[in-house]
C-alpha cells in the first residue's frame, strides 16, 4: 500500500519543442487503479518511466509514501513496469521469468519455486512453467509478464499499454485479470492507457492527459458527467454543447433558460448534457426544447437521433432505446435539471 | 505436364548435391593430401598411398620442449588473450554502434573498420617504429597488442550486428524487477548476446592465430607462433613435417567452426550481412 505523489514534474527531451511531461501533480492514491489517459504524444509513458526510475525528470520530485525516491537507482524502488511488448526474457524458461524478481532479491529457491506455482495457478497457466515465452500466444505472454511482475509484490505496478495488443475476447480476460490480482494484493496500480474504455472498466480513477499536462483527476463518472472542460467532455463522448450565461440562478442560453440544480461561480459557461440523459416529452414545460429530427439511426443497443433547433444552428443528440419518432418529426426534448452540466468558458 | 514438373525438382536436387560434393572435393582434397603425407614414410611417385605410416613427425614435433610445442602454445596464448581483450574493447563499441544514433557515428564506423581495409605492411611497419620506442617488440605481449589491430574491425562488426537487433528495453525491465547493473549484464544482456559473442570471439581467435606478416615485424623473430615455425619449414622441411604442422594450424578453424556452424548459420552474422 503506497501512495505515490507526483510533484511539478517536468520533462523537457533535447531536440523537442515542447516539454513531454510539463509541471504535472498529482497524488495516485495507494491501493487503487489509477489510469493515466491520453493520445500518443501526451507523456503518459514518459510519466511512468520517470516513475520507474528509468528517465530521469528535467524538474519536480515522485514521492513514495511522502518519501522522495528520486535518487533511488529503479532497482531499488520497487516499482515494477510491465512493458506493452511483455519483454519476457527469451532465454528464460517460464518458471525462471517469473522468479526473475525474487531471484534478484536472493531468496532461496525452494520458496521461489512454490510462489512460482502459486503465480501460475493465479494467471490460469499452472503448465506452462518449463515452456519458453516463444511457445506461448501473446495472452499467455501478457499474463507471464503480469504475474512476473506481481511475484515480488512490488510497491507501485506500472502497467504501459496492458491490453493495446491482444484480441478483444483476451482483452476482457485480461481486464479481468488485472481487477481481480489488484483486488488481491491491493498494489497501488498505474495503467496507462490511450482507450477511454480500457480506462473506464479498469480504473477507479482518471487522469487525463494532454501536452503533458493534467486536464482532469477524477472518477470515470465525473469525467463522463461533470467534465472541467469541453475537451474533456468530447473525450469521454460528450456532443450537446450549448453556449450561455450562468447568473447563479438560471441558465440563459440562445434556445431559452435552463433549471439546474449545479453550483458553479456565475458568468459565461457552455452547457452539456450527454445523449443518453436527453429524453423524448409530450408537452413543453421547463427545460423542453423543440425540433426537428434530422437523423435517426440504429445502434446495435440504442438509437441515435440528432435533432435540430430551429432557433439556432444548435444541434442536440440524444439516445432512446427504442424507435419513437421518424425523420422529419417536430419533437420536444426534455433536459433533465439533474443531468445538466456547466462548463465554465 | 505433371512428368515436367516433378522432374525438374529431381534433376535441380542432382545438380545441386552435384555441386555441393564438388566444393567438399576441392576444400577437403588438400586436407586429404596432408592427413596422408602427415603419417607416411617413403611416399614416392607413382604410389597411389604411401609404403610405411609411421607417427614418427607427430612424435617427434610433440616431444617436450621442441620448437613446435612452444610455437604452438606461444599462439594459443597470444590468440586467447587477443580474443579476450578485444571483447572487452569491442563490447561497450558495439553497443553504442548498435543501439544509438549520435553525431559523428558513420565517421567512428568507418575509422574502426579502416585497419580492416588498408594493406597489413602499411599498417604494421608504422607500427613496429613506435613499438620500438615502447620496448614493445620482441615480447608476445607486444605481438598480442598489434594482433588487435586486424581483429578489432571484425569483432566490433560481428557484435555491432548482435545489438542491432538487441532491445534494451529488456534492461529496464530487469532493473525494475530488482535487477543491479551487474546481474543485468550477467542475467539478462550477456545470455542474449552470447551468440554473438562467441562468434566474434572465434573470429577474433582464429584471426590472431592466423597472423603471419604482424608477429614477424613486432615479435622481432623471437616470438615463434606456428604460422612463423610453418613458413620457414615450408622453405626446407620434408613433407611429413609440413603435413603435421599444416594440420595443426587448420586444426582450431575446423573444430571451432564446426562446434559453432549451428549458431553462425542462425543469426550471428547479422553484422556482415548488414555491411
Amino acid at each position: 500500500m503506497t501512495q505515490v505523489s507526483l510533484r511539478q514534474i517536468h520533462k523537457q527531451y533535447p531536440a523537442a519543442s515542447h516539454p513531454a511531461v510539463n509541471q504535472l501533480s498529482l497524488d495516485i492514491p495507494s491501493g487503487r487503479i489509477t489510469a493515466l489517459l491520453g493520445a500518443s504524444g501526451s507523456g503518459k509513458t514518459t510519466l511512468l518511466k520517470i516513475i520507474a526510475g528509468l528517465l530521469p525528470a528535467t524538474a519536480g520530485d515522485v514521492l513514495f509514501d511522502g518519501q522522495s525516491v528520486m535518487s533511488m537507482p529503479t532497482e531499488q524502488r520497487a516499482a515494477v513496469m510491465v512493458f506493452q511488448n511483455h519483454l519476457l526474457f527469451p532465454h528464460m524458461t517460464v518458471e525462471q521469468n517469473i522468479g526473475f524478481g525474487l531471484k534478484m532479491r536472493g531468496i532461496n529457491t525452494a520458496i521461489i519455486r512454490q510462489r512460482v506455482a502459486d503465480m501460475l495457478a493465479l494467471i490460469q497457466l499452472p503448465d506452462v512453467g518449463k515452456r519458453r515465452p516463444h511457445q506461448l500466444s501473446g495472452g499467455q505472454q501478457q499474463r507471464v509478464a503480469l504475474a512476473r511482475a506481481l511475484i515480488a509484490e512490488p510497491r507501485v505496478l506500472l502497467l504501459d499499454e496492458p491490453l493495446s495488443n491482444l484480441d478483444a475476447h483476451l482483452r476482457d480476460e485480461m481486464r479481468d485479470l488485472i481487477r481481480q490480482v489488484q483486488q488481491t494484493f491491493q498494489i497501488t496500480t498505474l495503467i496507462v492507457t490511450h482507450d477511454q474504455q480500457d480506462a473506464v472498466v479498469l480504473a477507479d480513477l482518471i487522469a487525463l492527459m494532454r501536452d503533458g499536462q493534467l486536464e482532469q483527476f477524477a472518477t470515470p463518472d465525473v469525467l463522463f458527467t461533470r467534465p472541467v472542460s469541453e475537451r474533456v467532455a468530447r473525450f469521454f463522448g460528450g456532443v450537446n454543447f450549448i453556449p450561455g450565461y450562468w447568473d447563479g440562478h438560471l441558465m440563459q442560453t440562445e434556445v431559452g433558460p435552463f433549471q439546474t440544480g449545479i453550483q458553479v461561480p456565475p458568468g459565461h459557461i457552455l452547457v452539456t448534457i450527454r445523449p443518453e440523459h436527453v429524453k423524448f416529452c409530450d408537452s413543453p414545460s421547463s427545460n423542453t426544447l423543440r425540433g426537428m429530427v434530422e437523423t435517426q439511426q440504429f445502434m446495435g443497443t440504442h438509437w441515435r437521433c440528432l435533432v435540430c433547433l430551429p432557433a439556432s444552428n444548435l444541434k442536440i443528440t440524444l439516445q432512446a432505446t427504442t424507435m419513437q419518432v421518424q425523420v422529419g418529426d417536430t419533437v420536444t426534448l426534455y433536459l433533465p435539471p439533474e443531468h445538466i452540466w456547466a462548463i465554465p468558458r | 505436364m505433371v512428368e515436367r514438373y516433378r522432374r525438374t525438382p529431381e534433376l535441380k536436387t542432382i545438380m545441386r548435391y552435384a555441386a555441393l560434393l564438388l566444393m567438399g572435393l576441392v576444400f577437403t582434397a588438400p586436407l586429404i593430401a596432408f592427413l596422408l603425407n602427415a603419417f607416411a614414410r617413403q611416399w614416392f611417385f607413382p604410389q597411389l598411398l604411401p609404403e610405411i605410416w609411421t607417427l614418427e613427425a607427430w612424435e617427434r614435433l610433440f616431444s617436450a620442449g621442441s620448437d613446435f610445442t612452444q610455437a604452438l602454445g606461444n599462439s594459443t596464448l597470444i590468440a586467447t588473450v587477443v580474443a579476450v581483450i578485444s571483447l572487452m574493447l569491442g563490447l561497450p563499441a558495439a553497443r553504442a554502434l548498435g543501439l544509438y544514433r549520435f553525431r559523428g557515428k558513420r565517421l567512428l564506423e568507418f575509422l574502426l573498420l579502416l585497419p580492416a581495409v588498408v594493406p597489413p605492411l602499411a599498417v604494421s611497419m608504422g607500427l613496429t617504429v613506435n613499438f620500438l620506442r615502447w620496448g614493445l617488440t620482441g615480447n608476445w605481449i607486444g605481438v598480442a597488442l598489434v594482433h588487435l589491430v586486424p581483429v578489432l574491425p571484425y569483432v566490433v562488426l560481428v557484435l555491432s550486428g548482435t545489438f542491432a537487433t538487441y532491445d534494451i528495453a529488456h534492461e529496464q525491465q530487469a532493473r525494475t524487477l530488482g535487477a543491479k547493473p551487474l546481474a543485468v549484464f550477467l542475467y539478462i544482456t550477456l545470455p542474449m548476446i552470447l551468440p554473438g559473442v562467441v562468434v566474434a570471439g572465434l573470429f577474433a581467435f582464429l584471426i590472431s592465430w592466423s597472423q603471419y606478416l604482424l608477429t614477424l615485424l613486432v615479435g622481432s623473430g623471437r616470438v615463434i607462433t606456428l604460422p612463423i615455425l610453418l613458413f620457414s619449414s615450408a622453405s626446407g622441411s620434408n613433407n611429413t613435417t609440413i603435413a603435421v604442422q599444416a594440420l595443426m594450424f587448420t586444426a582450431p578453424t575446423l573444430l571451432l567452426l564446426i562446434f559453432t556452424s549451428r549458431v553462425l548459420a542462425r543469426n550471428a552474422l547479422t553484422g556482415l550481412v548488414r555491411l
